[in-house]
């Protein structure tokens, strides 16, 4: 039995002052390593607000969240972003990437913010990795002029530079047509099968969700299924 | 400070091309306007005390004003006594032993040169015309370390003694002499004496070009019947701007009258001061509407990046990360629109030194920016750009990761 990478226990989320909404309502999950896994629900069922709290990017408003076995509700603002560095990758919906630099310096970026400057070893991983999602001629292009497929793909090599235990991707496709979807869905699975690095992938889509060892279904702010895929 | 922090400062800059532009041209142009004003003002103050200090020592040591004698007679409260002063006969008082004195300056660490000197006022006759004079006997070589007379010379040598003299461009001409020519001045007995004009000085201002005549020291004091005495120490220090201390404390070893340029021109220092709070105060408020103006971009600044920053933060980047990012911006724009804008305010005063010139063409006070000023002015602009970061740079850093990823 693989070691749990993140323990969710009996989380809630309230927003507003007023009038407060209760987006969880009592979240009991937990991803183990080299897990590959769909999360998927309708709109405004909760899905983004959990993966931020599983991300770190979000406290919740009870319960209780593990790390590898390590509380982090009570963590201050600096331990916070080192374990989030050290153990976490994120892929967005709208990429996100930073604008201001080259494909290579967005992938060069998580561990050169983690170590205070970019030294050759980060460089020579992040050009691996660009290299490994099919980049290698577009590295040292400023990311806004890659297209959408490109830019994912960026995306996801970004989230593997510090070799994470699992990468939250929130919608990786979302903004992709179906065959760039696929490649960049496949890219994932192939990560994950080469590195062992856990994902968990929020996504609209049955179609990709199916092909996933494992699908959470969201439903009010509930794990509503739990069910293992059908594969 | 990590090198990494540098990178995204400078990689944000360079994103938002426009409106750093924009605030580094405003940083430069207060700089510039604060480096131009700055040297018009230092090089209009060191003209004025080139232009009065040339002409005069940093210290004049001279012999005590004698107190008014008594009245003969003291009048009773209810008595009505009609008198008639008679103010003495000019008379100049005199320094005895005047070596031992000289010895007794030289001694003090502050002082620079000493030169003694025989003063007094005569008048030069020329037919039925009479010039009046200031007769100066001086030591040349001793003299010239106070005054440069030798630099203003326009025609023969600084040489006096044996009835040579140094005169005045002005009053040469009042007296149709030139060098190599002779003419007299009366002594204290009205008795004229012969004197041959050895050099023609020009001292840039009136009085001195009007009236001044150097002599030996011997020759003066015969012509002011003061045997071997002399009437006058000038003194120069080292610091220009300690002679008022200096002067203090002559002033108790020596038991003579004392006075230090300062007290002597203390109206014009008085105007120089106020003129340089007023140069403070304005240089204040340009740095302060600059600083404004950076803060005011670097605050758009963090709205626009505000998705960029949420997502540094959310690979790793710790908010002293950020802050640092946002700081290093609003130094860097400080020091780097200070060094344009020094080199705009140099551009700008070489341009006042061409345009505005006197009408014989001499630059009418030269505008001198000093290394001094550079280095002053961006610390200054360096300083207020980081001061002016420091409200954007802290809104950056406590953007919530989640929420400036989700409104980007």
């Amino acid at each position: 039995m693989p070691e749990p990478i993140l323990e969710l226990k009996a989380i809630t989320r309230d927003f507003g002052n007023g009038v407060i909404v209760n987006v969880l309502k009592g979240i009991d999950l937990t991803i183990e390593s080299g897990e590959f896994t769909a999360m998927i629900g309708p709109s405004g069922s909760g899905k983004s607000t959990l993966l931020n709290i599983m991300g770190l990017l979000d406290q919740p408003t009870s319960g209780e969240l593990l790390i590898q076995g390590n509380p982090t509700v009570e963590l201050e603002d600096s331990d916070i972003t080192k374990l989030r560095g050290q153990t976490l990758g994120f892929i967005f919906q709208a990429h996100h990437l930073l604008t201001a630099f080259s494909a290579l310096e967005n992938v060069m970026m998580p561990a050169g913010v983690r170590r205070g400057s970019f030294s050759k070893s980060i460089r020579s991983r992040a050009e691996d990795l660009l290299d490994n999602v099919g980049l290698a001629d577009h590295m040292h292009k400023n990311v806004r002029n890659l297209s959408g497929g490109q830019q994912q793909r960026v995306a996801v090599a970004r989230a593997l530079a510090n070799k994470p235990e699992l990468v939250l991707a929130d919608e990786p496709t979302g903004n992709l047509d179906t065959k760039n979807a696929d490649i960049v869905f496949e890219l994932l699975q192939r990560i994950n099968d080469e590195t062992g690095t856990a994902f968990m992938i929020v996504t609209h889509e049955e179609r990709l969700a199916n092909r996933c060892e494992r699908i959470i279904r969201m439903l009010d702010g509930r794990i509503s299924e739990h069910s293992p895929s059908t594969e | 400070m990590k090198s990494i922090e540098f990178f995204i400062a400078y990689r944000f800059l360079k994103e938002g091309k426009a409106q750093s532009l924009f605030i580094f041209g405003g940083a430069a142009v207060g700089v510039a306007v604060i480096v131009f004003l700055t040297s018009l003002i230092m090089g209009l103050q060191s003209s004025i005390i080139d232009q009065t200090l040339g002409n005069q020592a940093d210290i004049f040591v001279e012999p005590p004003t004698q107190e008014e004698s008594s009245p003969i007679y003291q009048p009773q409260p209810n008595e009505v006594v009609f008198s008639r002063v008679e103010p003495r006969p000019q008379r100049v008082e005199d320094i005895d032993r005047w070596e031992q004195l000289i010895d007794d300056i030289t001694a003090d660490p502050d002082v620079t040169n000493v030169s003694p000197v025989v003063t007094g006022s005569s008048v030069a006759p020329r037919g039925p015309v009479t010039n009046p004079v200031q007769l100066f006997g001086v030591d040349p070589p001793r003299y010239q370390q106070i005054i440069d007379i030798e630099g203003r010379l326009l025609r023969g040598e600084f040489a006096v003694g044996n009835n040579g003299a140094v005169i005045g461009y002005e009053l040469a001409q009042e007296l149709d002499v030139d060098v190599g020519d002779r003419f007299r001045i009366l002594d204290t007995l009205g008795v004229s004496r012969s004197f041959l004009v050895r050099g023609v000085f020009d001292l840039g201002f009136g009085t001195p070009n009007q009236t001044w005549i150097f002599l030996g020291i011997r020759d003066a004091q015969t012509m002011l019947d003061m045997g071997a005495n002399i009437n006058r120490i000038d003194v120069n220090v080292i610091d220009l701007f300690d002679a008022d201390q200096v002067s203090a404390r002559l002033s108790g070893r020596t038991e003579m009258e004392v006075s230090s340029w300062q007290e002597v021109n203390a109206d014009l220092l008085l105007a120089l001061r106020t003129q340089s709070a007023s140069t403070f105060l304005i240089a204040f408020f340009v740095a302060l509407s600059v600083a404004l103006g950076i803060a005011s971009v670097l605050i758009v600044t963090v709205v626009q990046k505000r998705g960029q920053v949420g997502v540094l933060r959310a690979m790793g980047a710790s908010m002293r990360t950020v802050l640092r990012v946002f700081l290093i911006q609003g130094a860097a724009v400080g020091l780097i629109g200070s060094i344009f804008g020094t080199i705009l305010g140099t551009g700008l005063a070489m341009g006042f030194n061409r345009l505005f010139r006197d009408p014989e063409g001499e630059i009418i006070f030269p505008i001198e920016p000093s290394v001094e000023i550079f280095i002053g002015a961006c610390l200054l602009a360096t300083f207020t750009g980081l001061l002016a970061a420091v409200a954007p740079a802290r809104r950056a850093a406590r953007l919530d990761p989640a929420e400036a990823i989700k409104n980007a």
